[in-house]
């Protein structure tokens, strides 16, 4: 297990440096003259200068690479190029936007892909594949087209059934716990909606095998029906695999964010990330995206040693 | 040629694979046929028939500035095609070559190729993209060079295992006592054993293609203004959704329909062309079909197929 736990924190720690070292080519090096790209095409070359002394840019790019780093290891993520800022403040603000959205989604797709996808695996001749092939659709349709069709049903002021503030977020965050509430609620049932249809046909397969499994048509021929079979034996690995696959949704998570926050007008990462973008605010932008990536790579790592603690078969092959 | 055919055959057998080459015929067709014609031309307003409905005139309406929104539509399916076609062949080109590198190569480089992979595998889409727009501005080119590396990496992992499969194969070992030569293996034994397998990943990398354009787009970081796209058509409605909410349902509709239709194409390339899910359709064992399922529902976002269950068939007797 201990050697499992270090391997994988190396494995982490891997990630975390190839993304910084590919963020870093990508917006530092690739474009020459990163003052020129910052300045655009009408700074004066005093301008450039100072940028390119604001940046360090004198120096060469592995010791700028390293003192990137070396602030990133302080959580020391820089200032903003435009408003002088620093970065890591706004990033935590923006998060708590965001973090609450992406909860608030994958609670959404949990809620509707375990209990259909066990029941499509289940009935899968007596209509279980229909919610299959919904989920198929559903999986198809753009976060944006499904976030605009939700303000059409239900939409303050727009909607069928005029229920959830549709732009924006209370100007003072988490101060009104239940108004900032309702501005998600509709992001995250965007969210939550398209990534569960992805979740459902996981659920779906794995309850599928799991229903195959001999030791379900022991139980089930010692009495139990299948569905009770399926409850009490094949769950516990259904949900195993369950787990890995919430992971691989973060990903998808986050880009919905970054398309729903845009929809939505919510002050997000995903949204700072989309301004920064046409800001050319690159110092910003590198940290954004190193930050959204951390998200990925250390939820992958904490799925991987929960699934391998929780699995008694990796437990011990492992140990 | 006659693999070809038997393959397409068994293609056209499914529903999924009917309405995959359907769309995908439907869409080339539109966007061929928008070269040529449509029914008005795409720079023609007038503001006298803004926010028409659908009618003889105006197939699917008018937008803002008196646009004929069929039109637009039709012509949108052009840079669809585009991008799905330049994305599609990036993603080939990545994932072979890392797929390559992590399978034909000394021990160590395979290795370390085959790490690098399962690490970028987790990188989405949109952030390669927001980090191409960042540095060379928001095109088109960002839109297919970011799914075609994304899904790139995809690739590559679901392709690698499958040359290293045929690699060790017995198969390969008697060809290659048999004097068969580098480029005769690869064209006799490599190209058929992974061709199936890439076929279906490329054209999910098709069908991601459409979705990332379109939300790229409407970020404003994929088709420049003036361009004819979906994504662009849905965020040039969308403020008006109070009042106008059937010019917003069109692009919305014809994305999704892509979308689904590239999607339905790959699960039923996946089952025409692997000979082992041909047969389990016919005996109809659930499990054989499962772990296709599993690996289409990871489409939109990966490839990567469910995690496996190892060796679920001993603990479970025990615990039963």
């Amino acid at each position: 297990m201990l050697r499992f736990l270090i391997g994988r924190l190396g494995l982490l720690v891997a990630g975390l440096l190839l993304a910084s070292v590919l963020v870093f080519l990508v917006l530092r090096v690739l474009p020459g003259d990163v003052a020129q790209v910052i300045g655009g095409t009408n700074a004066t070359p005093a301008q450039i200068a100072a940028i390119r002394e604001s940046l360090g840019l004198d120096a060469g790019p592995v010791s700028q690479y390293l003192s990137w780093l070396a602030g990133l290891v302080r959580f020391d993520l820089g200032d903003s190029l435009i408003t002088g800022t620093p970065v890591g403040e706004e990033l935590g603000q923006k998060f708590q936007v965001t973090l609450p959205l992406t909860l608030l989604a994958l609670v959404v797709g949990l809620v509707i892909a375990l209990p259909l996808g066990v029941l499509s695996a289940v009935r899968a001749e007596r209509g279980g594949g229909a919610i299959n092939v919904a989920a198929q659709a559903l999986a198809a349709v753009p976060a944006l087209w499904a976030g605009l069709l939700l303000i059409l049903l239900l939409g303050r002021g727009v909607g069928l059934v005029p229920l959830l503030p549709t732009q924006g977020f209370p100007r003072d965050g988490w101060a009104d716990p239940s108004a900032a509430l309702a501005a998600l609620v509709l992001p995250a049932l965007t969210i939550g909606v398209i990534e569960g249809a992805v979740l459902l046909r996981f659920v779906r397969s794995a309850t599928l095998e799991a229903l195959a499994q001999d030791y379900v048509r022991t139980a089930a021929a010692k009495g139990l029906t299948r569905t009770r079979a399926l409850l009490t034996h094949g769950l516990p690995n259904v949900g195993l695999s369950i787990i890995s696959v919430t992971a691989l949704t973060v990903a998808g998570l986050i880009t919905g964010a970054v398309l729903v926050e845009s929809l939505f007008n919510l002050p997000g990462v995903g949204r700072m990330l989309v301004s920064d973008v046409g800001n050319r605010d690159l110092v910003k932008v590198q940290s954004e995206i190193l930050f959204l990536t951390a998200i990925v790579l250390v939820i992958g790592a904490v799925v991987d040693v929960v699934h391998r603690v929780l699995d008694p078969r990796l437990r011990e092959a492992g140990a | 040629m006659s693999a070809v055919g038997g393959a397409l055959r068994e293609l056209l057998r499914r529903p999924g694979g009917v309405i995959g080459v359907a769309v995908v015929v439907l869409l080339v067709a539109s966007a061929a046929l928008s070269l040529v014609w449509t029914p008005w031309p795409l720079l023609h307003t007038d503001i006298a028939e803004r926010w028409q409905g659908p009618s003889a005139r105006h197939w699917l309406g008018t937008d803002q500035t008196g646009r004929d929104l069929f039109s637009w539509l039709l012509a949108g399916a052009r840079t669809t095609v585009l991008v799905a076609v330049g994305a599609t062949l990036v993603a080939g080109l990545v994932g072979v070559s890392l797929a390559a590198l992590g399978s034909l190569t000394p021990r160590g480089v395979r290795e370390a190729v085959t790490v690098l992979v399962d690490l970028a595998i987790a990188f989405p889409v949109l952030l390669i993209a927001m980090l191409l727009a960042a540095t060379i501005g928001g095109s088109l080119t960002v839109v297919v060079l970011a799914v075609g590396i994304g899904f790139g990496f995809s690739v590559a992992r679901v392709t690698r295992p499958e040359i290293r499969r045929v690699q060790r194969s017995d198969y390969v070992l008697a060809a290659r006592a048999a004097g068969v030569g580098r480029v005769g293996m690869v064209v006799q034994h490599l190209v058929p054993n992974v061709g199936p397998t890439l076929v279906v990943q490329l054209s999910l990398a098709a069908s991601v293609s459409v979705l990332a354009e379109a939300g790229l787009s409407y970020l404003g970081y994929g088709a420049p203004s003036g361009t004819p796209s979906w994504g662009r058509l849905l965020s040039a409605t969308q403020g008006y959704i109070a009042t106008q909410p059937l010019a917003v349902l069109w692009p919305g509709l014809t994305i999704s329909i892509a979308t689904l239709g590239l999607t339905l194409l790959g699960d039923a390339l996946r089952e025409a062309l692997d000979p082992r899910l041909r047969r389990s359709r016919a005996a109809s064992i659930p499990t054989e079909a499962a772990p296709g399922a599993a690996a289409d529902a990871a489409g939109a976002d990966s490839s990567t197929p469910a995690p496996a269950t190892p060796s679920s068939t001993v603990v479970g007797e025990a615990r039963a």
